[in-house]
């Protein structure tokens, strides 16, 4: 992969008809890097993906792989690697078959292509399946075959279509680990496609969130989760309780104050648009950002609520807690503490590292 | 009612006269080489046994194998419907082309200089659609014997057409009862055609269908000209007739081959069928009707613009041979042979005492055909039975 | 130099200097014209000479285009764009030009008064021949080329070019003769063109009357054509259902036997069952006899009419429903069903629920089959209808009947077009774009779950009795063949079959000198051509129309129906019209014939393709593209293993129609290309029964056979279940 096989979108539309699938985004992925494309079903990320595959063609502007134009050619012709939601793995066709297919079927190339076949299965961990058909394995083994048979043909750029969705939860979290150390094994430009934000933050060098067909936000898994630049995206990363307030400026410079009628429930310190002081706006706060207090230590900025559910999840518990202005929040407690009674009354912080205010 | 041309028709000329075998020694014969394509509106047999005998005459004749005439057997108004659709490009182009020659013989050499046609002669069937079609003009004139070893009413289908047909056999039409069928069930012997429009006849006849059969067409032409009462008697006839149909056939032979079989009691169609059926040893007796009936006659007519026009040419003589003729009756045709030497066929004596109509070529143009048959589709076939 | 340059290039010399450029008379594979002097010969010159040697200058143009296009290929190629708008631009141009001279001069010269000045009096050119064809394809892979560097159909030059070679060959071998013979309901020798014409003859109550509704009197042909239709359609799809599911989904012992007897009437020439319904149940029929001599009551000819034609057709195509429906049985993925069971639904609720419903565009297909065949048949129409009107018998009398009249032929045969094309659309509608992807990428394993008892039980119902009478129906094929002259002469004869199929040894050689062979040798030859080309053409458009998108689909699908929708003797008058003289001189030859074959069987193929592919994951063939396939691979390697009962099915099915169709050839046949159906029509008019019978009866045996080797050869689909791995 030493050459360039970075993915460039410039001002790309799909209409369907007279649906928009995708409007007029525009993106890089460098070389070398895999990237998601992450939202709800319908935002345009799959469409952007068969785009790159050549499946779909652009109704306007330019795709670039490896800095070649390829917006008007076939996608045979693109040497990309795609792995399907659905694997498509050839019934007709053993496991070895399936893994040639892409691969010259020259009979003076043989050797090579059972050498390069071998290979691929020893790097997705396959073995003595070569002679089996996809409808004799299992989810994980038909994966396996599915992402064999998309390296094996070397291509430039690797595309993933939501490839976890049919595995349990538990193979899901080793396979993705297994794809992300695969891609930075061979070194390729991989596109990930899902809605599921927890896999995009465990794998992506950067994600793409995509709504109503245009790019929301583009950045690292941290920056997405730390700085979102839309109610949208604190909303569909990470989960977030929404509370309107008043930011007020503070006596420190960096720092201003959160507060809910008249009460002050943190202070902020990310606050880059000084604008936004003195004015009503919106707080996106995390639920593991609100803090259980003990009784005893009620600090600063602290406040009660009144717990209205609690769920113990073993390695955390999860609360619905009604905050003393009123408002509901959802919040979860990673600490070793007993779970608080429902109906119980708790004092709460909220860690302003946890919180966005758009 | 135009009539272009009449000619009255004897019992005599239905005579058998003694035949003096002046063996032809056939010297049109000589020199043809290559192919023939022709059109054989006969029956398969018939058809493969004529240009088999064609083809071994010419051998014989030129001491090689050097010549093949083959056929395409279609019924005669698929035949002439074919003809239709292969030449109408060429009787369009001859129609530009040839516009300005008023001289008849020159205009000849033009038409047929223009034509293109990749079947040389069409041959046997029924006349009705051969003579429908001359007004399209796909037949060309050539010298038909016409002389005294010809049948008159061969000659004048020759004379009809301004030599464009030629005539090889005549058939009557009739009908035949089933003996056994008609006695089983008590019924009259019938004699005329007025006879069959008895009411003890209901659901006893089938006939063919207008639409469908040229000997259906016959049928009605003999109706529109049987009757005194002209075609206003034939009409009411015809629909009395209808009262009693048991059904309508698609081919013309039908009626007859179902009265044979005692699928029916009364069949109409043509006496020859209906002779030959009852040499079969069918139970099946003919009727000659009192009124007087029609004919058909079995043309001959070489295509426009043929390719081969030398071998087709020959291929008509040779159609008017006895010896040629005979070849009908040995495959089960018994149809009467236009040559006078020929020897007609054993059992048609009957038709000794046949009256015949007048062949009036008004009933043959294309124009009162359609008319008739649609009247007939229109008015008479939906009426209840 | 590009593959694609190289190959424009070719083709453009071979078609300039090589192949003859004007059909040659006399079969071109004979190659007799291939001789030293068949350059200076003026009908079999190529293009080069015709305008150096015969001065036919306006063929000059022809070639141009395409010299510049290739031109533009191999020394000013720059970017993709301007390629591609050069090749479209000289592309349309040389279509344009090699289609304008061609109808600007004929056969017989000028077509155009206004010409006459222009060329010379004797000029006049031959209908197209192989050099001709060898540039149009040039012209249509350059044109193909074009509009796929433009992204067309996302650029997939294979794709591309499948779908313009099919729209020409459509637009030319169906849209231009049926379109011909269609404008006719318009033309009346005295009027001239004109709507009222055809308004006159389409308005006639003989089409429309709604009579027989109160009184006694009958409805027009119309109505009755259609109910006709709607029964046969239900009938057949009913006990194709039956048959099929009786055949996958039940332990019933007899199988085989219910499949070859369910297969059996496809097989069999239209007019030998109805001819054997006679002999069983006709006036002197041996049922009929039976029963008139036991109860001494006259059950008259029952058979002529509604009824008759109601059992001959559904004799005659429940094989056809069955055919589509097995596919689509079989194609039901098992895991559905028991995801229905697991969700508690008992056998009745998960067939009524969800195995019926995704066979729905398999019925939908069948109901649509059944329709449109019982519309066109004309076998049993003309052997068994009676005096019940229908509109194919209609149209074959006003073409070949007592009075001729093109005009009322072609406006009953846009009535009956108006009904399939009507069935057709309603059929659209019902399927829907509903998914019915079955077959998908994920392994499928499972076992088909049980039918409900009812079920069973009424296909068993269906499907025995049925079998059993078709059983009876051969019996009385096979004895008509051995029988000298059947209800006069009963005695045991081989005659009938020594006379088809003599051979002898005549000179120390052996010469066939039965009636038969000539016309059966040619059948089965041109049925062998026909059928590969049938289901190629038939797959690559089924493919086109499930798997990719382009403009104008709908219409595209509805003219690939069309062919099919017409009756028979309305393409075989059209292709006489049409195919005549110059630009496409074809009549008298086999390849006339083949293309008739080719362009009506094609839907068949079409529909078994599409109702197969609805059922297969798009997600595969995307895989095989994005793995680096291009052009045939795909389908070679995927489609076709994957959809092999359609294949085979669409295989024998076009090998089968094109023995057994008669209405269409008996225009087209010539003396050396004679068929095995118009010969044995023929034998038929002259009741010869007795040995169209054991013709018949021969040919039952060969497609038999044919259907046998190609089971064999293409084997049944791999699915791969679990229930069948394990064993």
């Amino acid at each position: 992969m030493s050459t360039n096989s970075g993915v460039v979108f410039k001002n790309v539309s799909k209409l369907f008809d007279d649906f928009s699938a995708v409007d007029n985004i525009s993106f890089e992925v460098k070389s070398g890097q895999l990237i998601t494309l992450l939202g709800p079903s319908g935002c345009g990320k799959t469409t952007t993906l068969r785009m790159i595959a050549g499946l779909e063609l652009p109704t306007s502007g330019q795709i670039f792989i490896g800095g070649e134009d390829v917006s008007n050619v076939y996608a045979a012709g693109r040497s990309v690697g795609m792995v399907f939601q659905s694997y498509a793995l050839f019934p007709h066709m053993t496991v070895m078959q399936n893994i040639c297919f892409g691969l010259s079927d020259k009979s003076k190339d043989k050797a090579e292509t059972l050498d390069k076949a071998h290979v691929v299965m020893r790097t997705v961990g396959l073995k003595n399946l070569e002679h089996r058909y996809p409808s004799e394995l299992s989810g994980g083994q038909q994966q396996r075959v599915a992402i064999a048979r998309s390296i094996v043909t070397n291509p430039k750029v690797l595309l993933f279509d939501e490839p976890l969705s049919n595995l349990d939860a538990k193979l899901r979290r080793q396979v993705r680990g297994d794809i992300r150390d695969l891609q930075q094994e061979l070194g390729v430009t991989a596109i990930y496609v899902t809605h599921d934000q927890e896999e995009a933050l465990a794998i992506s060098d950067e994600i793409i969130v995509m709504k109503d067909g245009n790019i929301d936000q583009k950045g690292s898994p941290k920056a997405l989760y730390q700085y979102p630049e839309s109610p949208f995206v604190a909303n569909f990363i990470g989960e977030a309780n929404k509370v309107t307030g008043q930011l007020a400026p503070s006596e420190k410079d960096s720092e201003a104050l959160f507060s809910v009628n008249g009460k002050t429930i943190f202070s902020y310190a990310k606050l880059k648009q000084a604008d936004l002081l003195n004015k009503s706006c919106d707080a996106f706060i995390r639920p593991n950002a609100i803090v259980i207090l003990d009784e005893a230590s009620a600090e600063d900025n602290s406040f009660t609520a009144k717990v209205l559910s609690a769920v113990y999840m073993g390695s955390y518990v999860e609360y619905m807690i009604e905050a003393e202005w009123g408002a509901q929040l959802f919040m979860i407690d990673y600490s070793f503490n007993e779970p608080c009674e429902v109906g119980s009354s708790i004092q709460v912080k909220i860690d302003h590292r946890g919180v966005s205010i758009l | 009612m135009k009539i272009l041309n009449k000619i009255m028709l004897t019992v005599s000329i239905l005579g058998i006269t003694v035949p003096s075998y002046a063996a032809s020694d056939m010297d049109y014969l000589k020199g043809l080489s290559g192919e023939m394509v022709s059109y054989c509106s006969n029956e398969p047999g018939p058809c493969a046994a004529l240009i088999k005998a064609f083809n071994a005459a010419v051998a014989e004749a030129n001491g090689n194998n050097d010549f093949k005439a083959k056929f395409i057997r279609l019924s005669t108004s698929e035949m002439i419907s074919r003809v239709k659709g292969e030449l109408e490009k060429s009787a369009a182009a001859a129609k530009r082309k040839c516009k300005n020659i008023t001289d008849a013989a020159e205009l000849e050499v033009c038409k047929e200089k223009v034509y293109k046609s990749k079947v040389d002669i069409a041959f046997h069937g029924t006349d009705d659609p051969y003579r429908a079609a001359l007004g399209d003009d796909f037949f060309s004139p050539f010298d038909y014997p016409t002389g005294a070893d010809v049948q008159p009413w061969a000659a004048g289908i020759t004379k009809d057409s301004d030599g464009r047909l030629g005539g090889a056999y005549l058939g009557v039409l009739g009908f035949g009862y089933n003996t056994e069928l008609l006695a089983k069930k008590g019924l009259s012997v019938p004699a005329c055609w007025k006879d069959l429009t008895k009411p003890e006849y209901k659901g006893q006849i089938v006939m063919a269908n207008w639409n469908t059969s040229g000997t259906a067409y016959k049928f009605a032409s003999t109706m529109m000209q049987a009757f005194p009462g002209g075609e206003k008697e034939g009409w009411d006839t015809v629909r009395a007739i209808h009262k009693n149909i048991a059904q309508y056939s698609k081919s013309g032979s039908k009626g007859g081959k179902m009265a044979a079989r005692g699928e029916t009691t009364i069949g109409i169609g043509f006496a020859h069928d209906i002779i030959s059926l009852k040499q079969k040893g069918f139970p099946i007796q003919l009727v000659l009707p009192c009124e007087g009936t029609l004919f058909e006659i079995g043309p001959i007519g070489i295509l426009r613009g043929a390719k081969n026009r030398k071998a087709a040419e020959a291929f008509a003589l040779f159609l008017y041979e006895p010896s040629t003729q005979n070849i009908l009756a040995q495959e089960g045709i018994l149809s009467f042979p236009s040559n006078v030497n020929t020897v007609p066929p054993e059992g048609l004596d009957v038709l000794k005492g046949v009256k015949l109509l007048p062949v009036n070529s008004y009933y043959s143009e294309k124009k009162v055909k359609g008319d008739i048959i649609s009247k007939w589709t229109n008015e008479v076939f939906p009426l209840p039975r | 130099m590009n593959r694609f340059t190289r190959k424009l290039l070719i083709l453009g010399i071979i078609s300039l200097l090589i192949l003859p450029w004007f059909r040659i008379d006399g079969s071109f594979w004979s190659f007799h014209w291939l001789s030293f002097d068949f350059f200076q010969d003026e009908e079999t010159a190529p293009l080069l000479l015709q305008f150096l040697s015969f001065e036919r200058w306006w063929l000059l143009p022809v070639i141009l285009p395409l010299c510049f296009a290739v031109a533009q290929l191999l020394f000013w190629h720059k970017n993709a764009k301007t390629t591609a708008t050069v090749q479209i631009v000289s592309s349309l141009l040389g279509l344009a030009i090699i289609i304008v001279q061609s109808f600007l001069l004929g056969d017989f010269g000028v077509n155009y008064t206004f010409l006459e000045s222009v060329f010379s009096e004797d000029s006049f050119q031959y209908g197209l021949g192989m050099g001709a064809v060898a540039l149009l394809y040039a012209y249509l892979l350059s044109f193909s080329y074009g509009i796929a560097l433009k992204g067309f159909m996302k650029g997939d030059v294979f794709a591309v070019t499948c779908l313009t070679i099919i729209i020409f060959l459509v637009l030319v071998f169906v849209f231009f003769p049926v379109f011909n013979i269609l404008i006719r309901a318009f033309w009346d020798t005295d009027v001239g063109y004109s709507l009222s014409v055809f308004f006159n003859r389409f308005g006639s109550p003989n089409i429309w009357s709604v009579n027989c509704f109160s009184d006694t009197a009958v409805c027009g042909v119309a109505w009755s054509t259609a109910f006709l239709a709607l029964m046969t359609a239900l009938s057949t799809t009913l006990l194709g259902l039956a048959f099929a599911l009786v055949v996958t989904r039940t332990n019933f012992r007899f199988k085989g036997t219910l499949r070859v007897f369910s297969v059996l009437p496809i097989i069999t020439p239209p007019f030998v069952v109805g001819m054997a319904l006679l002999l069983l149940l006709g006036n002197s029929g041996v049922v009929t006899q039976a029963i008139n001599n036991t109860f001494d009551v006259d059950l008259g000819g029952w058979i002529y009419g509604f009824w008759g034609l109601w059992l001959a057709q559904t004799l005659s195509y429940t094989p056809i429903a069955f055919l589509v429906l097995i596919g689509v049985v079989e194609g039901v993925s098992p895991s559905m069903e028991e995801a229905s069971q697991t969700l508690g639904a008992n056998s009745w609720k998960t067939f009524t629920t969800v195995t019926l419903p995704l066979m729905r565009p398999g019925l939908a297909n069948a109901f649509l089959l059944g329709f449109v065949e019982s519309m066109a048949d004309l076998g049993n129409a003309l052997v068994l209808g009676g005096d019940y009107q229908v509109l194919s018998a209609q149209i074959f009398y006003s073409v070949a009947g007592a009075s001729a009249d093109e005009g009322k032929a072609a406006s009953l045969a846009i009535t009956l077009l108006i009904f399939t094309l009507s069935a057709f659309f309603i059929q659209k509608v019902w399927v829907g774009n509903k998914s019915y992807t079955t077959v998908t990428g994920k392994g499928d394993g499972g076992v088909y779950a049980k039918l409900p008892r009812a079920v069973s039980s009424l296909s068993y119902m269906g499907a025995i009795p049925w079998s059993v009478f078709t059983g009876i129906i051969y019996l009385m094929v096979l004895l008509g063949g051995f029988v000298t002259l059947w209800g006069v002469d009963n005695s045991l004869t081989l005659m009938h079959y020594i006379d088809a199929f003599r051979i002898e040894f005549i000179n120390d050689r052996l010469v066939t000198t039965g009636v038969a062979w000539d016309s059966f040798l040619i059948t089965i030859g041109l049925a062998l051509i026909a059928m590969p080309l049938t289901s190629c053409i038939g797959l690559l458009t089924g493919y086109l129309l499930s798997r990719v998108d382009f403009p104008g689909k709908t219409y595209f699908e509805f003219s690939t129906m069309l062919s099919f929708a017409i009756p028979g003797i309305v393409i075989g008058v059209s292709y006489v019209v049409a195919f005549n003289q110059a630009p496409i001189d074809l009549t008298f030859t086999g390849l006339i014939l083949i293309l008739c074959f080719v362009f009506r069987n094609m839907s068949v193929s079409v529909r078994a393709s599409m109702a197969s592919l609805s059922q297969l994951d798009p997600g595969l063939d995307e895989a095989s593209v994005t793995l680096g396939s291009r052009g045939f691979k795909t389908i070679r390697k995927i489609i076709l293993p994957l959809i092999k009962p359609a294949i085979t099915a669409s295989m024998i099915y076009s090998f089968i129609r094109s023995i057994t169709s008669i209405s269409a050839v008996i225009f087209l046949v010539s003396a050396d290309y004679n068929l095995a159906s118009a010969h044995i029509i023929g034998l038929v008019e002259q009741n010869q029964f007795g040995i169209s019978i054991a013709y018949s009866t021969v040919l039952i045996v060969v497609m038999a056979a044919a259907l046998l080797v190609m089971k064999f050869l293409i084997g049944d689909r791999k699915i791969f279940l679990r229930s069948k791995k394990l064993q």
